[in-house]
């Protein structure tokens, strides 16, 4: 586990332009980085072009980084931007068919997993992000805040509107499925 | 609704796509820095031929040079951060044979010099896929030797050679290879692998970006690690320090592809920090708007100084300017831009400003590196200029 005045340390190296230090930086959040772009695209190429854009965006404007302790939700923020501008460039696609996913060892199955991330994605843009850094990244309300530059009385708001739309969407599935 | 994200799968050709952007990344920041620093060397590029030349032609020179500090002697001239470091360096020696890695060994013919020899996968870094000019190229061994060091509190210099057993791609070699490079010293990317707690324990874990100096043929290089010490706290006498190299890059790209070496080059540095040459000066000046200057730092090869900020800025918000006693700005030393070099200038006295970075990289900056500079100095400096637009000025004498 890394301990918090480590990560501190390597953010200020990194904030002084030390690529190391932020090479490590990047390699504890690499993983986070990578699912949570696979949630934005759920395509394992275009996620890893999306976690490569954000590293080399983070480092570019990694002046704009005002406190340390929000490198995590900084970089989320970057994760974002990336994601948002990936995809505008390119033609969605997606194959379930063609995606490796592991078989989770406990909770839901994988079906309906997919059922739950196929209404995350048709959600407008801002509930998208909103429900994905809430419930995937377990960010609480004022980092999803910071990381979407939003009020968090809009986080709530989205978030609310969200969760009644996947409900509905789900039920619908569910309904249509039976 | 799930908590977590673990069941999906994280692809292992990830590592690949971040250590691609690293190395962009620090192909930005060199390039970024020669863009700076250009001007400068290119008037200094026929000298460096020169240099070349004479030992091209006396290739048992070297060999008569003194031991401690020939290798420093031999490429401090060729590198961006220069420096008269042969005449404070000592043999770097290994602490304790059963320390290190196995690979560790000591060099008879060097004296216990640090040396490693590590197998090295030759690999290529590429922005296209499928690149056609991805060649694949034979493993080879890489055996690199951290002779001499020397050791100031902002930063410790390492005289390294490496030695490859098949020598080194095209790639490696841009004073070669590279149609008007003007430079004369070659670049070698690198990653250390560092350790975050250096601070907790009692070696000093290294960083190091990049390697500077020359191929003296086909199969060695010689050059110079510079390892910026302004930002740890190291003991001020002396040390253990950790350099940990596991990835050499080439600079000279071939149609967008990068060749590397991979391997595991682990040293374990006894270092000496010699304080006697250095000087801080308390300043602790500070104007109505917040901006000022606590002190000021002169080591024998570079000089910085510490910013004092309103609370609303932060250092990327300002860019450190320091000039010589002649007025002329000094040039940058390593990785950071708030850090110059005393090579060779007269440091006497040096004239220090805190300017607005967007407006220092935009507009200043250009006064000094504009063509008819030495002219337009007869009647202004570049020092006399800041003044007039810098958010802080201040000057301070050496003895």
């Amino acid at each position: 586990m890394q301990k918090k005045e480590d990560t501190d340390l390597l953010v200020r190296k990194a904030v002084r332009g030390n690529i190391d230090a932020y090479g490590q930086l990047i390699e504890q959040n690499k993983a986070y980085l990578y699912r949570t772009a696979f949630l934005y695209c759920k395509d394992e190429e275009n996620a890893m072009d999306i976690v490569q854009d954000a590293v080399l965006s983070g480092f570019r404007n990694i002046g704009s980084l005002k406190e340390p302790d929000y490198f995590r939700t900084w970089l989320t923020r970057i994760l974002i931007n990336a994601a948002k501008e990936h995809l505008r460039k390119i033609v969605p696609f997606e194959s379930l068919e063609t995606t490796e996913i592991a078989v989770p060892e406990k909770g839901i199955p994988v079906e309906e997993k997919w059922d739950l991330y196929e209404a995350i994605d048709n959600l407008p843009e801002k509930m998208k992000t909103v429900v994905i850094l809430k419930y995937f990244n377990d960010l609480k309300l004022n980092e999803i805040a910071e990381a979407m530059q939003i009020p968090e009385g809009s986080v709530s708001a989205y978030l609310s509107r969200a969760k009644m739309l996947l409900q509905q969407c789900l039920k619908e599935g569910y309904t249509y499925a039976r | 609704m799930p908590d977590d994200m673990d069941f999906i799968p994280v692809p292992a050709e990830l590592d690949h796509r971040i250590d691609n952007a690293l190395h962009q990344l620090k192909r930005e920041k060199h390039s970024h820095f020669l863009r700076k620093t250009s001007i400068a060397f290119a008037s200094a590029a026929a000298a460096v031929a020169a240099f070349f030349t004479v030992c091209a032609a006396n290739p048992a020179w070297a060999a008569t040079l003194p031991v401690i500090g020939s290798l420093f002697r031999s490429t401090q001239t060729e590198v961006s951060y220069k420096g008269d470091y042969a005449k404070n360096a000592y043999a770097a020696v290994n602490p304790d044979a059963n320390a290190g890695t196995a690979e560790q060994t000591f060099s008879d013919a060097a004296g216990k010099t640090l040396t490693v020899t590590s197998a090295a996968k030759v690999d290529v870094v590429s922005d296209k896929e499928n690149d056609a000019s991805a060649k694949a190229l034979p493993d080879d061994e890489i055996t690199m030797e951290i002779p001499e060091v020397t050791c100031t509190s902002k930063a410790l210099y390492l005289a390294v050679t490496l030695t490859s057993r098949n020598g080194f791609p095209e790639g490696f070699r841009q004073t070669e290879n590279e149609p008007a490079y003007s430079l004369g010293y070659d670049c070698l990317s690198l990653l250390s692998d560092g350790d975050a707690s250096e601070e907790n324990t009692s070696a000093v874990t290294l960083s190091a970006d990049q390697m500077q100096g020359h191929y003296t043929d086909a199969s060695h290089f010689e050059g110079i690690i510079r390892c910026d010490l302004s930002t740890m706290t190291v003991p001020a006498d002396s040390f253990t320090a950790k350099l940990k190299i596991t990835k050499l890059y080439g600079d000279l790209p071939d149609e967008m592809a990068y060749q590397n070496y991979t391997g595991t080059w682990d040293f374990t540095i006894p270092v000496r920090v010699d304080p006697s040459r250095e000087q801080t000066i308390a300043v602790n000046d500070k104007n109505a708007d917040g901006y000022g200057i606590a002190s000021v730092t002169k080591t024998p090869y570079e000089v910085t100084a510490d910013m004092m900020l309103p609370d609303t800025k932060q250092n990327a918000d300002v860019f450190l300017a320091i000039c010589d006693a002649n007025g002329d700005l000094l040039e940058y030393q390593g990785e950071n831009t708030d850090t110059y070099s005393t090579y060779e200038r007269d440091t006497s006295r040096i004239f220090i400003f805190i300017c607005d970075s967007d407006d220092y990289l935009n507009n200043l900056k250009g006064y000094y590196y504009s063509d008819d500079y030495a002219a337009k100095k007869d009647t202004m400096n570049f020092a006399q200029y800041l003044k007039q637009h810098a958010l802080y000025s201040t000057d301070v004498s050496f003895d």
